[in-house]
């Protein structure tokens, strides 16, 4: 036998009910597409370039000269080399053996000053450590402040040049 | 009888306030339920597997990589094809230790490399889950093939 009492909620429950779905549902949504939303990331911006005007390798050190023949200030660079010619990228780091000229800053080179555009600078390496390097490259960074903390961002692709034959 | 009820005002706030509560009760109980998503970079990892740029190259059984990105890899899955056989090889923190970060190289042996059908290198990155730090393999369509 069906029930004969058909009265439901009642209207203010009813409201109460309805109101409470959506502030979930709102609620909810809202925290889980929040992350997905995009932020601006960190970019270096057009126009930032560096270029290895000469290198020098000794016995167990490396001198290069680089140059800043873009736009804006220059921070630093990431130094790489190859420890075989046939090699088609770079697989040493060689940014943490700089031994005048600026500071090691994680796997980059950091400038003292920041390198004007135009401007020249002379760095050594002491490759003692090392075996024979053929080529290096040279992936140029500046810094950026993102939230209360510096990021080093690298710009654009490497300059390569061929130090040994 | 006194049939009058509350004011419409006071049923007004009445009914907001209990629909508030009753939302707020219900979505810290169902909280648990919703899987919460991982960030980096005050982002979900999902959009910075986006922004990793890295170039791979073999050399017989060497696998040389480069981080040429500003998203530091931690650790790698290399997926390797053969015919009729398909295998993943975990390359962890530690084997890297640190070496993919933002500029680096690393240079990795990986013996069943050789001779495979083709291999795929994804990229593992290190994000947050509330509190905890956890390791987020990337999809496959961000990985890299070697040159």
């Amino acid at each position: 036998m069906l029930p004969q009492d058909k009265r439901g909620v009642s209207e203010v429950i009813g409201y109460v009910i309805l109101i409470s779905l959506a502030v979930i549902i709102s609620v909810a949504v809202f925290v889980w597409f929040k992350s997905y939303v995009p932020t601006d990331s960190l970019k270096c911006p057009d126009g930032v370039s560096l270029i290895i005007e000469s290198a020098k390798l000794s016995e167990s050190s490396m001198e290069i000269i680089i140059s800043n023949n873009g736009l804006f200030n220059v921070d630093g660079y990431i130094l790489r080399g190859k420890s075989d010619p046939s090699l088609k990228i770079s697989d040493k780091s060689l940014s943490e053996y700089v031994s005048t000229g600026a500071t090691q800053d994680g796997l980059a080179v950091r400038f003292s000053e920041p390198l004007i555009p135009d401007g020249e600078i002379t760095q050594s390496f002491d490759l003692s450590f090392l075996g024979n390097i053929y080529s290096i490259e040279v992936v140029p960074v500046v810094y950026e402040n993102s939230g209360n903390q510096e990021k080093m961002i690298t710009c654009g692709n490497p300059v390569e040049e061929i130090v040994r034959q | 009888m006194n049939k009058k009820g509350v004011s419409p005002v006071v049923a007004t706030v009445l009914l907001i306030s209990m629909a508030i509560i009753l939302a707020g009760v219900v979505f810290f109980w169902m909280r648990g339920f919703i899987q919460e998503p991982t960030i980096m970079s005050g982002k979900n990892i999902e959009l910075v597997c986006e922004e990793v740029v890295f170039r791979v190259s073999v050399e017989e059984n060497q696998l040389f990589l480069t981080n040429d990105g500003n998203v530091p890899i931690s650790e790698l899955r290399i997926k390797i094809q053969n015919p009729g056989e398909r295998t993943t090889i975990k390359i962890d923190e530690a084997t890297l230790n640190g070496a993919l970060d933002v500029g680096g190289t690393a240079t990795l042996n990986v013996d069943s490399i050789v001779g495979a059908d083709s291999t795929l290198i994804i990229p593992v990155l290190k994000g947050m889950k509330g509190e905890n730090e956890v390791l987020y393999p990337c999809n496959e369509r961000y990985g890299v093939q070697p040159q």
